[in-house]
């Protein structure tokens, strides 16, 4: 989860632990990363494998990379300066982006059911909106995946800098290429397999330094000293932290429901495993943010400065744990880096292979093509975060704010487009772009807390009344069948519509 | 009006718990998946 909306870091701190520990620690996990990307690229030889992992992965690995997936390096880095800033709402804030989870669990079922050969989220809109709805979708989840993917990467540069003062460029080439390499062999089992693994790391972490800080510091104590000093952190009425709260539920839904990272997983799960699995991951999310979030409200009871609260969680567990806490966090912050990048890189492959390139060929195209142009834009989609992201221009990240609006305003059309026979091309393309617009709108004009909110607003209701004045009477059966380009059938199988006439 | 002390200890100790939960749940649910040959 990205909550970049209310504190845009400048991550000036002292390292932590030494560059050469940083360096050993980075050739290790990217020997380790690489290796079992190879290894499990032995599965991914067919398309179908490398994409979607064979569409049989199991309940453990599905919930895992649900979680991983879901905690970026802002949920480890950022979390305890959001508590340290918005006080016990915002960890709890924070943690309301697993609402998200929740809300995607039944969508996956549906997603899965109705389109069993299906890649990703732009073919769904396309098939089912036809190219009215599909274009702004497409432009909105290009922009947001490449947009998050260089902020990933910038972070990966900074975070390890921070940490353990290893030159930003070096940090983030190293960080994107061992990611891009076993995403490169591996594929969609790669980007799940190690999942796994870094969630198990990233909540083993947050418990043993959470735990060490309870042996150091009464939550009473907290609590106290809290309220003593800095009382508006505890505050039930703290405005900013209440509008954060809604702010990051919408963007949260908005953000999951459009993502192709998301839909590529529910394409992945084993049929009847992503309800499952995405309600478990969410569970298994909710804690994160609130336990990281309490390493920022324990910073003061513990006599840890604060006057760089963007590194604040890495203070705490490197005072109180000594180089194992220093090492703990680098591989914390590593693992959340990587697990979001690689997803990214497999998630965005997907949407360049079947949305950009392959509906340009008329008749299809074959799998091991498909599998060749995915090797390629992997390899283009590394290159283009590796040299965007060198540019190292700091206000980049608040580009991403910029997503608000324009994830907020696809949460209707998708659900609509799952459920509402009724939901029209029309509408759903009206939708995207009012919302967007109206949403951008708000969010210069009025602030960056109605940004979502705008934007899902205006988009319900054109979508509302789009699909009420012009409506569809889709066949959501006809999803099931192969797709356009690969039947050689029309664009749109399921079209009744009064709509498109 | 403030966060009362045994909400911050209920949010706090239960989102360590939780944290736990999922690292033993994820144990389980390979293991399971493991023995069904069903992780893949």
């Amino acid at each position: 989860m990205d909550v970049y909306l209310l504190l845009p870091s400048p991550f000036a701190a002292t390292p932590i632990l030494s560059a050469r520990a940083g360096y050993i620690l980075l050739a290790l996990f990217g020997i380790v990363w690489v290796g079992l990307g190879i290894w499990w690229g032995r599965n991914a030889r067919s398309y179908d494998g490398f994409a979607v992992a064979g569409r049989n992965v199991g309940l453990a690995l599905a919930t895992a990379t649900a979680v991983a997936t879901w905690i970026t390096s802002n949920t480890t880095m950022l979390a305890p300066q959001f508590a340290l800033q918005l006080g016990v709402w915002g960890a709890v804030a924070y943690s309301t982006a697993s609402f998200g989870l929740f809300a995607f669990a039944p969508m996956s079922g549906r997603i899965r059911q109705l389109m069993p050969k299906g890649y990703t989220a732009v073919e769904f809109v396309r098939r089912r909106y036809g190219r009215l709805g599909s274009a702004p979708f497409l432009v909105i989840s290009l922009f947001y995946a490449i947009t998050w993917l260089i902020s990933m990467s910038m972070a990966g540069g900074k975070l390890l800098n921070v940490l353990s003062g290893i030159p930003y460029e070096v940090g983030m080439t190293v960080v994107v290429s061992v990611c891009v390499l076993y995403t490169l062999f591996g594929g969609m089992y790669a980007v799940i397999g190690t999942d796994y693994i870094q969630s198990l790391i990233i909540l083993f972490g947050l418990i043993v330094v959470a735990v060490a800080v309870l042996t150091q510091v009464e939550i009473a104590d907290v609590h106290e000293k809290l309220a003593t000093n800095r009382p508006m952190l505890l505050s039930m009425v703290f405005p900013a932290a209440v509008m954060a709260l809604f702010n990051n539920m919408l963007f949260g839904f908005g953000e999951i429901f459009h993502s192709n990272v998301w839909w590529s997983r529910a394409f992945a799960m084993r049929e009847g495993v992503g309800p499952k699995a995405y309600a478990l991951g969410g569970v298994l999310w909710l804690p994160v943010p609130i336990v990281a979030g309490f390493l920022g409200l324990a910073a003061p009871a513990l006599g840890i400065g604060i006057s760089e609260p963007d590194t604040v969680g890495p203070l705490v567990a490197a005072t109180l744990l000594g180089t194992g806490g220093a090492f703990l966090v680098f591989v914390v912050v590593f693992c959340s880096l990587a697990s979001s990048i690689d997803s990214l890189l497999a998630a965005t492959s997907d949407l360049v292979v079947n949305d950009v390139l392959e509906p340009w060929v008329p008749g299809g195209v074959s799998d091991a093509r498909k599998r060749s142009w995915a090797t390629y834009s992997i390899v283009g989609l590394g290159a283009l975060a590796w040299v965007v992201a060198y540019q190292n221009v700091g206000t980049l990240a608040t580009v991403l704010f910029f997503a608000g609006p324009l994830v907020g305003s696809c949460i209707w059309p998708i659900v609509g487009g799952l459920y509402w026979r009724r939901a029209s091309p029309v509408a759903a393309g009206a939708a995207m772009v009012s919302g967007s617009l109206i949403g951008l709108l708000a969010y210069f004009t009025i602030g960056w807390f109605v940004g979502s909110l705008v934007g899902a607003a205006v988009s319900g209701i054109v979508f509302g009344i789009g699909s009420w004045r012009w409506p569809d009477r889709f066949d959501f059966a006809s999803l099931a069948k192969l797709p356009a380009a690969r039947d050689g059938v029309t664009d749109r199988p399921g079209n009744e519509t009064e709509a498109g006439r | 009006m403030m966060f009362p002390l045994w909400a911050l200890q209920v949010l706090v100790i239960g989102g360590i718990a939780l944290c736990g939960v999922g690292v033993v749940t994820l144990i389980v649910f390979l293991i399971i998946d493991s023995k069904d040959k069903q992780i893949w």
